[in-house]
């Protein structure tokens, strides 16, 4: 139960017309003193019961993506007897709404659906949806929270890149660190369609073309090799953290558009941890899973060295422009002398000009993508736009 | 007047709604203070007309900056205010500045109305509404401004509703779906029924709860002239409601609306009824007797004054006049500030409390005889509003009784007309007095045995015939009727008590009346004119003792409770109300039954327990017959009752002995019942189940409650297609 300013006007109210009309002795200054208390009582007593016996049920979907317009359902069912009014329901899920259901009569079921933006990545778990009601006269207000389960995987934002800049393909599939989207280990069975000429005579699925009696061959995933890993700097805050995984997923949509394999690289409190040979799905659910580890931008630079880089032609590294200081560019620069091209993503603009390296930098400009920033970087290190 | 501050943007309020209540409610308040006659009947109208331009203006332009209609209002408010500067300066008393500040007060809200884009706004719009209700209320005297507190409250409970709901700025926008699964008849009238009532219901029991706190700390008193007021004579007394007294002693017996008691003689001959109209009304913190006229001198029929001289009363700073002699009280007395709105044309002669100190009066020339009587030189006519500070003697009569025995009065000093009697006052009444007294140890002690002695021994009787010619009304009424009204029997005190040789006087003027426990005043009607006594304690002063009815006590600390009289005034205002044969017939009723009862026949017990029974009988067929099914307990009961409802419409209805289980079982069986219909019907059951019989851990969730309640409901539907 909290009280409202409304309460404590009246009360006040009350007490200036009792104090008048005992000094004036004016009658009907005690009857309207009397008015304000008998509101102020009733409204404090009323919302008591106004939330009690209410069912509620909150309904959301199981996976979104940041920033998206996501229905949420919040239902709330009156099986009592007697009406309910001004009642508002408010959960947190995904962002958070308040939803004003107004009066809810016996036996009456009402659903409210609302849009939110899921502003922040992860997985966003909903235990209960908070009833309240300042009925009938906003004087106080009775809140209760009854509990109504809903879990939701936001997805980290995608932001559509086109073509990457950065990204060589690898000269041969032994050369390859990943493949791209599909599950299993090179070309893969995609389906079967109606032969086209040029279809090379290998692909042809005799048992099928027997059976129908025209020549139908097996449609094979095209298989493009290429050398991508992202790190993530996972030395950051909660929004610092949804921007690099943001850029982080709008590389792989891009890269998996591309046919491009990537490889996937955090720190977490765990140790380092490593994704790969996964859809871009997948990858976009570990991103969304990321959390953030007390562990130095360099250290973590460091635990790349090894296997997560073995066999890459490009490694983007995804930081906080902020902390990027010269031992995470001397850790940097020593991947750099590993790996044949090195990319510093950096969110929430741009570094310091004394922790330059001997890679590139592109900042990251949120919903922008890399803006016009990196092709002109790109264009300047001479790397295919 | 919106002052909004640069950048602070706030929402307008769209709620049409809520501005019509906020307007309803500003104009009964503005209608409220108008018909109090403050206003002039220009500003009145012009209020009544604009105020709801103004709101109508505001909503429309509730989006707009409205730089234009500020500096407008700015300039109106400006002028306003000179207006009330320019009135104020021709006032005479603070109780004149009402009018101006009033009319300022309108022109403030009605500027006002013309920009409230906001839901703060319109609270301010609210409180001032509460404000100009309260002036009103301030101002009013009948109980018929209940009829506008209680339009203002239902314009300002729909004000509270309404804006209890949050702004829409504060919640997220929703699509909202509604499906009613049970309708419950007349559910929401019921609802807001029970929340008036319970709202009202606080409102008595708080208002009965009050304390009324005997205390005024008002200093600048209302004073002012009734319209068409007429002169009167200032040597004497005139009552203007009767006949001119006569010196051929004929009797001038009472009319419906003239006690002659206000008079220069009061006749205990004299017969008659007064009306219950009201004659004026007094605005005090407590009750006590408003005395008029005071006479010293007895002739075994008539009451007169032996000392005709009468002094100004003199003006002093505060613009009031000054009693001459009113400070002679040497005991502890109680403040009591009364104002006197007179009703009912009154004579000259003002009516106050027991030992006025000073008088607010519209007209000079005041006159005060040496028992404290003030005289005016005008009569009270309809509409003169007065007041009167009074030091009411509050001596305790444990103090008086630990008095010392009284000195012997001088029968030649200035006090000896106080121990006047008619030489021929029989004996026996002296005889009387002696022998009522015997005992006491002093004064008070006599006086208590002989108020004591006429509230045993006689009987109030205004029907009481007239006394024959030449005999003495005390002696008659003491030793042949013992039966008379407030005149005979206050003279029999005094004339007792003077035959002891203790000083009194005989006072006129009006009972306290009876308080209205809405307005607060006492109203005080032709019928509450009275008589009592004031006997003087040597070195301490004149005490009032009123032996027809006693003397109000002077209250002290928080005073009684509102609620104390209410009860006792509405009954009063109920029988007022219910027509004279219709309270006969009921009162005979009563009293046969009552009578019938305590004869105690045999067939009366036997027939009040046939008849009880019969009505008990009916009664409970009559609930039996409206009983309904208990109400659902929670979402699953809802849930299993709504799958029955829709069963039963499809044709297949369950019987009551069935379980859940059964249930389902049979809809399986039904062929006619498809997938869809059946799973919703499982889903309902397997809800039903877990909520009564699983283990507490394993009981479904509310949200299992609402699936349920939702399959119910799709099954009901479905049912419709059966």
């Amino acid at each position: 139960m909290r009280l409202r300013r409304r309460a404590v006007g009246l009360a006040l109210g009350a007490v200036i017309l009792f104090v008048i009309g005992t000094n004036a002795q004016a009658g009907w200054l005690f009857v309207l003193a009397a008015l304000l208390l008998g509101a102020l009582v009733a409204g404090i007593i009323v919302p008591l019961v106004a939330v009690r016996g209410l069912a509620v049920e909150l309904v959301a979907p199981v996976e979104t993506r940041q920033g998206a317009d996501t229905p949420v359902h919040v239902t709330v069912v009156n099986p009592g007897r007697a009406v309910r009014w001004g009642i508002v329901a408010r959960d947190e899920h995904i962002g958070g709404a308040s939803t004003y259901v107004g009066t809810i009569r016996p036996g009456e079921r009402v659903e409210a659906r609302t849009e939110r933006g899921a502003p922040r990545r992860g997985a966003a778990h909903t235990s209960w949806v908070e009833l309240r009601s300042a009925a009938p006269f906003g004087v106080a207000e009775r809140r209760r929270r009854l509990p109504a389960d809903a879990t939701t995987l936001v997805l980290p934002r995608v932001v559509p890149l086109g073509p990457l800049p950065f990204v060589d393909l690898a000269t041969s599939r032994e050369a390859a660190t990943d493949s791209d989207a599909r599950r299993g280990q090179g070309p893969e069975y995609l389906g079967v369609r109606e032969f086209r000429p040029g279809d090379p005579i290998r692909q042809i699925h005799w048992r099928l073309t027997a059976r129908h009696g025209e020549l139908v061959v097996r449609d094979l995933e095209e298989h493009r090799v290429a050398r991508l890993a992202i790190w993530i700097d996972t030395h950051a805050d909660g929004e610092a953290l949804d921007d690099a995984c943001s850029a982080a997923a709008s590389i792989v949509s891009s890269a998996s558009t591309n046919g491009v394999g990537v490889r996937l690289a955090a720190a977490t409190p765990d140790g380092p941890a490593l994704v790969s040979r996964a859809s871009a799905l997948v990858l976009h659910r570990w991103l969304a899973r990321l959390g953030p580890a007390e562990i130095s931008t360099q250290t973590a630079i460091g635990w790349l060295a090894g296997d997560p880089v073995r066999g890459v032609g490009t490694l983007v590294a995804i930081s906080r422009a902020e902390s990027w200081d010269p031992d995470a560019r001397a850790s940097l620069d020593a991947l750099a002398r590993v790996v044949p091209r090195v990319v510093l993503v950096t969110t929430g603009g741009e570094p310091r000009a004394d922790v330059a390296g001997g890679f590139e930098v592109a900042p990251w400009l949120g919903e922008d993508g890399f803006g016009s920033s990196f092709a002109a970087t790109a264009a300047r290190v001479g790397a295919p736009v | 007047m919106n002052l909004r501050l640069a950048g602070a943007k706030a929402l307008p309020e769209d709620g049409l709604g809520m501005r019509v209540a906020v307007a309803a409610a500003v104009e009964i308040g503005l209608l409220a203070v108008m018909v109090q006659d403050v206003l002039s009947d220009r500003t009145a109208f012009l209020a009544l007309v604009l105020a709801p331009i103004g709101y109508v203006v505001s909503y429309r332009r509730r989006r707009s900056n409205n730089v234009a209609i500020k500096v407008a209002l700015a300039c109106g408010l400006f002028i306003a205010t000179a207006r009330f500067l320019g009135q104020i300066g021709y006032v005479t008393s603070p109780d004149a500045a009402r009018a101006p500040l009033a009319a300022l007060f309108l022109w403030v809200q009605v500027l006002h109305a013309f920009d409230v884009p906001r839901r703060r706004d319109l609270a301010f719009s609210m409180v001032s509404s509460t404000t100009m209700i309260a002036v009103g209320g301030a101002l009013a005297l009948s109980t018929s401004y209940l009829w506008w507190l209680l339009a203002w409250a239902v314009a300002s409970g729909a004000w509270l509703w309404m804006s209890s709901r949050p702004l829409a700025g504060d919640v997220t926008a929703a699509s909202i779906a509604r499906t009613r699964t049970r309708p419950v008849r007349a559910a929401t009238s019921r609802s807001v029924v029970a929340i008036t009532v319970a709202a009202l219901v606080v409102a008595i029991a708080v208002f009965s709860m009050l304390p009324r706190v005997p205390v005024t700390m008002v200093r600048s008193l209302p004073f002012r002239m009734a319209p068409g007021a007429q002169p009167a004579p200032t040597d004497r007394v005139q009552n203007p409601a009767l006949p001119q007294a006569t010196t051929d002693g004929q009797v001038v017996d009472f009319s419906s609306d003239g006690y002659p008691g206000f008079s220069d003689v009061m006749d205990l001959r004299a017969r008659g009824q007064l009306s219950n109209d009201i004659v004026f009304r007094v605005r005090a913190p407590f009750a006590q007797l408003w005395r008029a006229e005071v006479f010293d001198t007895y002739d075994g029929s008539l009451w007169t004054e032996s000392r005709t001289h009468t002094a100004p009363l003199v003006s002093n700073d505060s613009g009031g006049y000054d009693v001459p002699g009113s400070q002679s009280f040497n005991g502890p007395t109680k403040p009591l500030v009364q104002t006197f709105f007179i009703q009912q044309s009154q004579p000259n002669v003002l009516f106050g409390a027991a030992q006025p100190q000073t008088v607010y009066f519209p007209s000079g020339a005041l006159q005060a005889n040496a028992d404290l009587s003030i005289r005016a030189p005008i009569f009270l006519d309809q509409g003169l509003v007065y007041s009167v500070e009074s030091a009411v003697p509050a001596m305790s009569g444990g103090d008086l009784a630990r008095l010392p025995p009284m000195p012997v009065v001088p029968t030649h000093g200035p006090d000896a007309r106080y121990l006047q009697l008619p030489a021929e006052l029989p004996q026996r009444d002296r005889d009387l007095a002696a022998q009522i007294t015997a005992g006491t140890r002093n004064e008070y002690g006599a006086v208590m045995a002989v108020q004591s002695w006429l509230q045993t021994e006689t009987r109030y009787d205004l029907t009481v015939p007239r006394e024959p010619p030449g005999v003495d009304a005390v002696d008659h009424f003491l030793f042949d009727t013992r039966r008379g009204f407030c005149e005979h029997i206050a003279s029999a005190m005094a004339v007792l008590l003077r035959a002891e040789g203790i000083p009194t006087r005989i006072v006129t003027g009006y009972g306290p009346g009876e308080r209205n426990p809405f307005t607060g005043y006492y109203d005080v009607r032709y019928s509450d004119a009275h008589a009592w006594v004031e006997v003087l304690y040597p070195h301490i002063g004149w005490i009032p003792y009123d032996p027809t009815f006693e003397v109000p006590p002077v209250p002290g600390g928080w005073g009684s409770p509102m609620g104390a009289g209410l009860v006792s005034w509405l009954t009063g205002q109920i029988g007022a109300a219910v027509p004279v044969g219709v309270r006969t017939s009921v009162g005979a009723a009563a009293h046969r039954f009552t009578a019938a009862v305590a004869a105690g026949r045999a067939a009366t017990p036997v027939a009040i327990a046939v008849v009880s029974m019969a009505l008990v009988g009916a009664v409970l067929r009559r609930r039996r017959r409206r009983a309904k099914p208990p109400p659902a307990r929670d979402a699953f009961d809802l849930a299993y009752a709504q799958l029955l409802a829709g069963l039963s419409g499809a044709g297949h209805p369950a019987e009551p002995s069935c379980t859940p289980d059964e249930v389902l079982a049979s809809v399986r069986a039904d062929p006619r019942f498809d997938d869809e219909f059946t799973a919703h019907a499982a889903n309902v059951v397997t809800s039903v189940r877990r909520a009564r019989f699983a283990r507490p851990e394993d009981r479904p969730s509310d949200a299992d409650g609402v699936r349920a309640v939702t399959s119910a409901a799709r099954v009901r539907e479905l049912a419709r297609h059966v």
